[in-house]
């Protein structure tokens, strides 16, 4: 787990994306909806040639729905070697987790659903929530976190 | 970080295809030799393959499967060391070994651990077969010079010019010291002392290229003509570990003419049987080689037949083609790349038209860039398009084995003409294609053809013939399977699928595809089950985007014509809109385009059907498919009968826009949980377009039909 992770907000929580996964970060642009899809799927853009479904990651984790603001960011992840767009509020910043600072145990403590973490890391201005990309985009299973 | 278990698992898939492409070779080497069981230069290549197989395999520690091909080494060692002309017992031998081999490497392939086989039964087949082994490799007289030469054309071409020239022949035969390690350069050596000297027309093994083990080159023979005195020749030959030179005068008319008339079998009478059509019972085989597989020594021989004017011998020329291993990664990203550019020269063109009027020097130039452009872009597509090409020979290597093999064993006679074996096709379509090929080709020596008997009352030949031939014409490849057997019976079909019996020849033939229908009362092994057929079509269609043609003539014989696109992510669609955003369906699943009309329009249970030609069919609007809000009414509307399996629905759109070809790519499958869409691509001007998954579509107008209780509904 430990590493380094490209951190975001959504409600109260800070999430971190491991850095290996993300691919690029790209500013919000024209998403196109795609009928008959789960909610949290926001729809599909069109980068470099590819066509990359994009998911809402608020409306993934069950959160209310905002306005999309001038910070609004796509982070472009990999996994299982095609890409997703993560569509985010804000994209905070770098944190560097070392290996002691993460815990395994802790995500029940907080009530998330632990199957989609990876752990909680310790970064030094605070708890960062350590996702596991590939179950989040491998399942349609819903995802509690806290508001 | 090391992860230890990955290199091996990649080692073992490049072993696993190198070794299918061995194995493959080495089936098409086979079938050529059963025709011409003396040809050196293919018991040489035989050799060479298994040889392969045998190294590689254990390098792999594949014991087993290193055991087997070591065996068939072995064999065409013998073989190529005697005069032994190849029996069809003998053969029958070799092939089981093959397939052997071929299902060993099946089991590795689909994850066994090992390749654990019990070879005893084929180890002792081929002991008993090859127990004689002809002139013995151990005995005294390890060189027979009166052993009968065979020529190729080509090198038979040589021989005369030879002796037009005053030239003397020699057979010169070597041994090179059975303890020398290297025995290569040493064989090499007098082969560059005779070339100096004389005009060398064969060495067996080929010392020009120096392939294989080293080990083969132990014993060499040499065809040479030459002015010089035999003194010159021993002379050539005195190489430090060159032993038991023997070499004997030989006389061309002789060579030309004799040595075929001795055994039977020999190259005249295999060139005689090698015309367009080979009988199946000794083996069927394609007109002319393909070129990756051709023999070496073919290559020169093309028309060699006959007289060839004095001073007109052509060089050998080779004609091969070099190759690299790519990653299909880096030809999938490229490609990506390409579709990018494509779609930017779009961008581009649309500029270009907007600046028009501002500044005409200007505009000249970039109009000039952009057209330039895109040639290079459509350059570049061609191109790529190109190297997911590979000839159609690959899926034809299979037919000469199943038709030797089913010919057999269904009791008929069968000649096999295979033309256009170098179409090229996508090597997807290639992998898919097999399995519906196999099938139709078993259908026609199981259904087509009559048995001898029956044929010679008939007054037609005693052997049936099958054409299987590939074409490409106008953006699609062609694959025809014909055979001149007895057509299909029309009335039985009429009678068992229970149409009306006036139903036109056309669309009875087509029956054929429909499930569970067969006009066989009896079922075989091979065929008569009445599964199948429609598998082929629905395969055919639905994986490949291609169709089946039936064409029949009582009496005549059977045409089955696969219709293919030339590349499989390439598809032809139909834009149509829904709202303001676009979709496409694929042209092959559309049946046609209408226009809907009030009264064609039944209302009932809350669901909606289309009266069209003589039937009703579910009529579905695209918004409601898709969960979009409702669109306009029904009624005059355009229409798309789709076409899916036999059934029909009709799609209501809001546009019909144009007619376009689109590169496809796959949808994830987290958007298409409904399995609505079949792939997505994206249009010139940038924007996104789901193509329209036309089975799942069917289904769903095929399931409101039931629910609503009324089965009618499936027009035909």
């Amino acid at each position: 787990m430990a590493g380094k992770y490209v951190c975001f907000v959504a409600g109260k929580g800070r999430y971190g994306i491991p850095l290996d996964q993300v691919v690029r970060i790209v500013r919000r642009e024209e998403i196109t909806a795609v009928p008959s899809t789960p909610r949290f799927v926001e729809g599909v853009i069109h980068l470099r040639g590819e066509v990359i479904p994009v998911l809402h990651v608020r409306e993934r984790f069950g959160l209310p729905r905002q306005e999309a603001g001038r910070k609004s960011r796509i982070v472009i992840v990999s996994s299982q070697e095609r890409l997703y767009g993560l569509l985010v509020d804000e994209v905070r910043d770098i944190v560097e987790i070392g290996e002691e600072g993460t815990d395994r145990e802790a995500p029940a403590a907080l009530g998330l659903s632990e199957d989609f973490v990876l752990g909680i890391g310790q970064a030094a201005d605070g708890l960062v929530v350590l996702l596991d990309i590939r179950r989040i985009l491998a399942s349609s299973r819903e995802i509690r976190v806290p508001d | 970080m090391a992860y230890p278990g990955i290199d091996e698992n990649r080692l073992r898939r490049l072993f696993i295809d190198e070794a299918e492409e061995l194995l493959e070779k080495l089936n098409r080497c086979l079938l050529e030799l059963e025709k011409k069981p003396d040809d050196p230069a293919l018991i040489q290549e035989a050799f060479r393959l298994t040889h392969s197989v045998k190294s590689e395999a254990s390098a792999m520690r594949l014991s087993h499967l290193a055991d087997v091909a070591h065996r068939l080494e072995d064999v065409f060692d013998k073989v190529r060391e005697g005069s032994v002309v190849l029996t069809r017992a003998q053969m029958d031998g070799i092939f089981s070994g093959c397939d052997m081999l071929i299902e060993m490497l099946g089991r590795i392939a689909g994850g066994a651990a090992n390749d654990d086989f019990d070879t005893r039964a084929l180890f002792a087949d081929l002991d008993r077969l090859f127990a004689p082994a002809g002139p013995s490799s151990t005995g005294e007289s390890r060189i027979d010079p009166q052993a009968p030469l065979w020529l190729t054309e080509f090198e038979k071409a040589q021989v005369r010019e030879a002796a037009e020239r005053g030239e003397k022949l020699y057979r010169l035969v070597f041994q090179v010291n059975e303890d020398e390690p290297m025995k290569y350069p040493r064989a090499y050596l007098v082969f560059n002392n005779l070339e100096q000297i004389t005009n060398l027309i064969r060495t067996s093994p080929d010392l020009a290229t120096g392939e294989g083990d080293d080990r083969i080159y132990g014993k060499v023979t040499a065809l040479l003509a030459t002015h010089r005195p035999e003194s010159d020749l021993a002379q050539a030959v005195r190489v430090d570990q060159v032993e038991e030179v023997v070499w004997s005068a030989l006389d061309p008319a002789t060579l030309l003419s004799g040595a075929a008339a001795g055994v039977e079998n020999g190259p005249e009478t295999a060139a005689a049987a090698r015309p367009a059509s080979v009988p199946a019972g000794p083996l069927p085989q394609a007109p002319a080689p393909s070129q990756a597989t051709a023999p070496p020594a073919d290559a020169g021989h093309a028309g060699a037949e006959g007289e060839r004017p004095a001073g007109d011998v052509p060089a050998p020329v080779r004609l091969e083609k070099t190759f690299i291993k790519v990653e299909t990664r880096k030809l999938n990203d490229l490609w990506q790349l390409i579709g990018e550019l494509i779609i930017n020269k779009t961008r581009l063109n649309r500029l270009v038209g907007q600046i028009s009027g501002l500044d005409e020097a200007c505009y000249k130039n970039v109009e000039g860039i952009a057209d330039a452009l895109e040639r290079i872009a459509a350059g570049m597509q061609h191109t790529m398009v190109g190297t997911r090409m590979v000839p159609i020979s690959t899926a034809f290597g299979k037919i000469s084995r199943l038709v030797r093999d089913l010919s057999g064993s269904l009791g008929k006679e069968a000649d096999l003409e295979l033309h256009g074996e170098d179409t090229e096709i996508d090597r997807g379509v290639v992998e898919v294609l097999s399995e519906p090929l196999t099938h139709l080709i078993k259908n026609s020596l199981d259904h087509g053809l009559e048995t001898g008997e029956e044929r010679q009352r008939l007054g037609k030949p005693r052997r049936g013939r099958i054409i299987v031939s590939a074409r490409q014409e106008a953006g699609r490849v062609f694959i025809e399977i014909s055979d001149d057997g007895r057509g299909l019976d029309l009335v039985k079909i009429r009678q068992k699928a229970g149409v009306p019996a006036d139903l036109n020849d056309e669309e009875t033939a087509r029956l054929i595809f429909r499930h569970g229908l067969t006009t066989r009362d009896s079922v075989t092994v091979h065929a008569g089950r009445g599964v199948g057929m429609d598998v082929v079509d629905r395969r055919i269609r639905e994986e490949l985007g291609g169709k089946v043609l039936v064409r029949s003539e009582a009496g005549r014989g059977t045409t089955m014509t696969i219709v293919l696109p030339l590349a499989l992510n390439i598809l032809n669609t139909l834009i149509v809109a829904c709202g303001d955003r676009p979709y496409a369906i694929p042209v092959q699943s559309i049946d046609e385009t209408v226009k809907t009309a009030p009264q064609d329009v039944v209302a009932g249970n809350g669901d909606r059907r289309l009266l069209y030609r003589q039937g009703v069919i579910p009529l579905l609007a695209l918004e409601e498919l898709l969960g979009l809000p409702q669109g306009s009414p029904p009624e005059e509307r355009y229409g798309v009968i789709l076409q899916a399996r036999e059934e029909r629905t009709c799609l209501l759109v809001d546009q019909l826009i144009e007619e376009q070809e689109l590169v496809i790519k796959p949808v994830d499958a987290l958007l298409n949980e409904r399995r609505l869409f079949s792939g997505v691509s994206v249009l010139g001007d940038g924007r996104i377009v789901f193509v329209l998954d036309a089975a799942t579509i069917g289904e769903i107008g095929r399931a409101r039909g039931r629910r609503h209780g009324d089965p009618s509904s499936a027009g035909r």
